[in-house]
């Protein structure tokens, strides 16, 4: 191949090492308004009253809304396909606060310090309601409900608990079969809320256009969705409404949320003027979506030779206020995890409750890094137990080639799924690979006394795209000059797929990689997609883009045929020159303005792709840690990762993921967590103490890539985006556990944790 | 929003005061302003006190090592009176303030007006005997470093303008160390110890111990200094060493909060100071790692 599979230079990179006007932010409208949010300070109230008279005297101030000034239209933030899985129990503004941080009023001035100064003259008559903030307590509670709608679609147990999803599958007979192992294994596992802190915030632009349209310039992931929840919440038509993406600053699933853009609509319709609203830091971290915090507790049983025979999950999951994501991310924990191990008996349960904590949502992994982190702890002490070599008790059990993923058929995205097979897996390989970079085996010696070194792995697979559910439409046009247009609805926010879906489109029509102009995520100018997330750009966005250049180098062959008198399929398109099977050869821009100009066609083809397979990525993800026995303070010597993501597109930029993913999965384990005091106040809403980690932080990252061919992929790839952050965290605490015997059931496994568990070991 | 009427340049110390004091309103020293820009404290004025000539490093004809009030942390990491001086610890603390970026800009008059209990250089600075020089419009006068904090943000400055800090020359020759207990590379500490001996004759002849967050000011751990002062240091064992780190943990008196236990932090003063102290006894007056890592 001549462009997929090489390092390109990456599409956007030059305007955006310039620095030029590309992201949200870096524009403004003539006579612009600026948004703010009032919040609640209760966790748990009704809205009685909110008198803006005062504000509304001040400077500048335009207009303030409440929830009187706008239609009571249930709906999910959540920002996913329809039929939509998540709950509609959500208003643009609610009669109804139900965290501290929830919208109460919004402001619009001639400037952000009129707004914020406005803020304090708005006076809020709030009848305060008893709170729950416990996920055990919201469980058994159903005095406090946090959810009383009379009408709210999708909420599990809608007006009788607080209850927000479950789910409880089985397949085979796991209570039987556990009566029949050599060991059963039980443990808790306690994971933390977290947040994806990309560095360019929720912002959106809203405003009315000459044709009276509802134009809307935002940093999201689903440009398409976003267009479709706006246009019946707002009730205007879908016609109305163009949503455009600019270059975004990450979105790792946060953004994928309707979090801004409703806000900046209601006030662009009302006021007539555009309007901005930018999250800070703060409401990022109060506002904006969380990894659902879980507990999780996993059962395994097992023959004393290693043999899994049953394994049981179950999930309780915190979705804060509102349920976005609540069914489909804890759905996840189990459906994308448990088939590691395609065991006979398995039996996946879950509770995802309502709290009046800050709402939590999609976050890359999607439920996978709770799951995931559980099963591989999990295997470390089922091997322990055993005494069994951890490494071998995962090589006898995990799925292999031709191997059907046990839950796929039960367990779809908040329905009855489609079966899945594993067609293409370079786990084994992975394994291996992995295990000889890192050492495997041969711990070294630590560099001082008070010092252990320890080595921990973790499996991981994830999917490629949402199966039957995820699909995305390009469009091809060929120019006279040969360069082409390439339009999708797929949503680069970084991760690079606009490159990625431009090498794609070269190969195929056999030009240079530069011929290629990409234009994306526009909902007036190019075809549908539904997104980035769920791992599926490459994989399902780039089936659209092969199928439309292919048409395309269909076409040309078909005028090229007549032309020299030969079968169109002898033609071949390679290096930007078609070539006959005689000796006729053209250029590609001679072969255009062949097209356009003799035989007067456009060359052009717009395809959609969808695939009922979601194919797993694997990665086998590998830490070295020095521990120190005294302070608890955990240091990450070196993390491998070995990844199987089917043929890779652009090997840097795949390496790049994955290099973040660890990253993420760093902090994961060993620092990020919000914290939140007894009434779900964020008690951590900066970088001061919500630590991520720096360029000083990470550590020595060797990552290997492992390519396989995946027959349902484009030129055999499959997904990269996700699968990475899923292993770090098992990973790194199987190497405390291995350095220092103390196993960390709750992360981040911070100093003073470990320091405690140091403890209570020698006690 | 920073609501700031007026910017302030003052030429010299006793100009700063007196600009200061000139009202209307509420004034502000700045210097870096690293955390003045992010907390945008309720002023009127400010004054920038960074052309007042009181940026210098120098070491003085009696030996004496003088840090500039406006000198920034990154001057101190690679100053060489900074560096040849007790085993260069007073660098190795300011490396370890922030990030580059924010070491480039702040200053070390900044870091001990701002008067935090984690304020990165007061441990070391304390532990070499600093003193402090504080100028008002008509004189100046100079106090220990101990005697400088009052409480949390709380200094004895008032309107007064802090000069710079002074080490006195007898200490350029002491053993000194310090590590800073954190999170991750850049963050504010939980705990931080500095410790710094006066060896001579195979006896420790002067001890100082400081220690920074674990109480309401940067403080010394006098009874553990006592206790180590005119040891010898072949007499001091594991368990004497113990003794003191426990001590001084005693001594301390940490916050349980949201970063880390009152329990944990006790803890780790013991463990820090034992190391320190052990560190700086075993090796020759090579300080230029960190003590404690």
């Amino acid at each position: 191949m001549k462009v997929v599979g090489k390092n390109v230079i990456k599409i956007d990179a030059f305007k955006l090492a310039r620095g030029e006007p590309v992201f949200t932010d870096d524009f403004t409208r003539q006579g612009m308004l600026y948004a703010k949010v009032l919040r609640s300070p209760h966790p748990h109230a009704r809205i009685l009253n909110v008198d803006a008279a005062a504000a509304l005297k001040l400077d500048g101030v335009v207009d303030v809304i409440w929830h009187r000034d706008v239609k009571a239209i249930p709906h999910t933030r959540a920002g996913q396909s329809y039929p939509e899985p998540s709950p509609y129990d959500t208003l643009i503004l609610s009669p109804k606060a139900r965290f501290i941080g929830d919208r109460v009023a919004v402001v619009v001035a001639e400037s952000v310090a009129q707004a914020i100064a406005a803020l304090d003259h708005i006076v809020v008559d709030y009848e305060e309601l008893p709170a729950l903030t416990d996920m055990d307590q919201s469980l058994t509670n159903s005095e406090i409900l946090i959810h009383e709608e009379p009408d709210p679609r999708g909420i599990s147990e809608a007006g009788m608990t607080n209850i927000a999803a479950r789910i409880d599958k089985q397949v085979g007979d796991v209570e039987a079969a556990l009566k029949e192992c050599d060991l059963v294994v039980t443990r808790d596992y306690h994971l933390p809320r977290v947040q994806a802190s990309h560095i360019e915030p929720h912002i959106s632009i809203a405003w009315v256009d000459e044709d009276d349209r509802l134009i809307v310039r935002t940093s999201t992931q689903v440009p398409f969705h976003l267009r479709r929840m706006l246009a019946r919440i707002l009730e205007i038509p879908e016609a109305r409404i163009r949503v455009i993406k600019p270059r975004v600053g990450g979105g790792f699933g946060d953004k994928q949320e309707l979090v801004v853009e409703d806000l900046v609509g209601v006030l662009a319709l009302r006021t007539g003027r555009p309007v901005r609203l930018e999250f800070t830091r703060e409401e990022e971290f109060v506002a904006a979506r969380y990894r659902h915090p879980q507990r999780v507790t996993m059962t395994t049983g097992v023959m004393k030779d290693g043999t899994i025979v049953a394994n049981r999950m179950y999930v309780l999951a915190d979705t804060g206020a509102y349920g976005s994501h609540a069914l489909t991310v804890q759905g996840n924990t189990g459906q994308k995890v448990l088939p590691m191990y395609p065991v006979a008996n398995i039996h996946f349960k879950m509770d995802c409750v309502y709290t009046n904590n800050p709402i939590s949502g999609a976050f890359r992994g999607y439920g996978a890094p709770q799951g995931c982190f559980a099963l591989e702890c999990h295997m470390d002490e089922v091997a322990r137990e055993l005494g069994m070599d951890r490494l071998e008790l995962r090589k006898k059990n995990h799925i292999k080639l031709g191997d059907t993923d046990p839950l796929s058929a039960k367990l779809g995205e908040g329905k009855e799924g489609l079966v899945r097979v594993v067609k293409s897996t370079g786990l084994e390989k992975a394994i291996e690979l992995g295990c000889e970079a890192i050492g495997w085996g041969n711990k070294r010696e630590p560099s001082a006394a008070h010092l252990k070194r320890g080595l921990g792995m973790a499996l991981a697979m994830q999917g490629s795209g949402i199966a039957g559910v995820d699909w995305g439409g390009a469009t091809v046009k060929l120019n006279d000059d040969g360069s082409v247009n390439l339009s999708v609805g797929a949503t680069d926010i970084g991760q690079g797929s606009d490159t990625v879906l431009a090498q794609m489109c070269a190969e195929e029509l056999g030009i240079p990689y530069e011929k290629v102009i990409i234009l994306s995520s526009d909902t007036d100018l190019t075809p549908f997609d539904v997104g980035a997330y769920a791992s599926s750009t490459t994989y399902i966005s780039g089936g659209a883009v092969v199928k439309a250049a292919a048409e395309v180098r269909g076409q040309l062959a078909g005028v090229l045929g007549s032309h020299w008198e030969c079968e169109p399929e002898d033609i071949v398109f390679s290096d930007g020159m078609v070539t006959g099977p005689g000796d006729q050869s053209m250029t590609i821009a001679e072969v255009a303005l062949f097209a356009l100009y003799k035989a007067m066609i456009q060359p052009m083809a717009t395809a959609s792709h969808m695939s009922n397979d979601s194919p797993p990525p694997f990665a086998a993800q590998f830490a070295e840690v020095e521990v120190d026995t005294e302070t608890g303070q955990v240091h990450l010597c070196r993390f491998v990762s070995a990844v199987d993501c089917g043929t890779v597109i652009h090997p840097k930029m795949v390496e790049g993921q994955i290099e973040g993913a660890v990253a993420q999965g760093m902090g994961y384990a060993l620092f990020e967590e919000v914290l939140l005091d007894r009434t779900g106040r964020v008690l951590t809403p900066d970088f001061l103490d919500y630590k991520i980690a720096s360029s000083l932080d990470v550590p020595e990252m060797v990552t290997i890539l492992v390519p396989t061919d995946e027959p349902t992929g484009p030129y055999g790839a499959k997904a990269a985006g996700e699968v990475p952050i899923d292993g770090p965290a098992p990973a790194i605490v199987n190497a405390i556990c291995d350095a220092v015997g103390v196993r960390m059931f709750r992360i981040p496994a911070t100093a003073e944790r470990v320091w405690r568990g140091l403890k209570e070991e020698t006690r | 929003m920073w609501k700031l009427q007026e910017y302030r340049i003052a030429t010299n110390p006793a100009e700063a005061v007196a600009l200061m004091r000139k009202g209307p309103g509420k004034g502000a020293y700045i210097a870096g302003g690293t955390d003045m820009l992010l907390e945008h404290p309720a002023c009127d004025f400010v004054v920038d006190i960074n052309r007042a000539g009181i940026g210098d490093v120098a070491r003085t004809p009696g030996g004496d090592l003088f840090l500039g009030a406006a000198a920034t942390l990154q001057e101190l990491v690679g100053n060489e009176f900074v560096t040849g001086f007790a085993g260069g610890a007073v660098s190795m603390a300011a490396s370890q303030c922030g990030n580059r970026p924010v070491r480039s800009t702040a200053t070390v008059g900044g870091n001990l007006c701002n008067a935090l209990p984690s304020a990165d250089m007061a441990p070391v600075l304390l532990a070499l005997d600093a003193t402090c020089y504080i100028a008002d419009e008509d004189y100046q006068e100079s106090l220990p470093l101990t005697d400088f904090f009052v409480g949390p943000r709380l200094t004895v400055l008032e309107d007064r303008l802090l000069v710079g800090v002074a080490l006195p020359g007898e200490c350029a020759g002491w053993r000194c160390a310090s590590h800073k207990l954190t999170r991750t590379a850049e963050d504010i500490s939980l705990v931080q110890v500095a410790v710094a001996l006066g060896v001579d004759d195979g006896r420790i002849q002067e001890a100082r111990i400081a220690l920074g967050a674990v109480a309401p000011v940067p403080m010394r751990a006098s009874l553990a200094e006592t206790m180590l002062t005119g040891q010898e240091i072949a007499a001091i064992t594991p368990d004497v060493m113990g003794d003191v780190a426990a001590i001084a943990a005693g001594e301390c008196d940490p916050l349980d909060d949201h970063r880390a236990s009152a329990e944990y932090r006790r803890d780790m003063v013991s463990v820090l100071t034992r190391r320190l102290v052990t560190r700086i006894l075993s090796d020759d007056g090579d300080n230029s790692q960190d003590g404690a890592a």
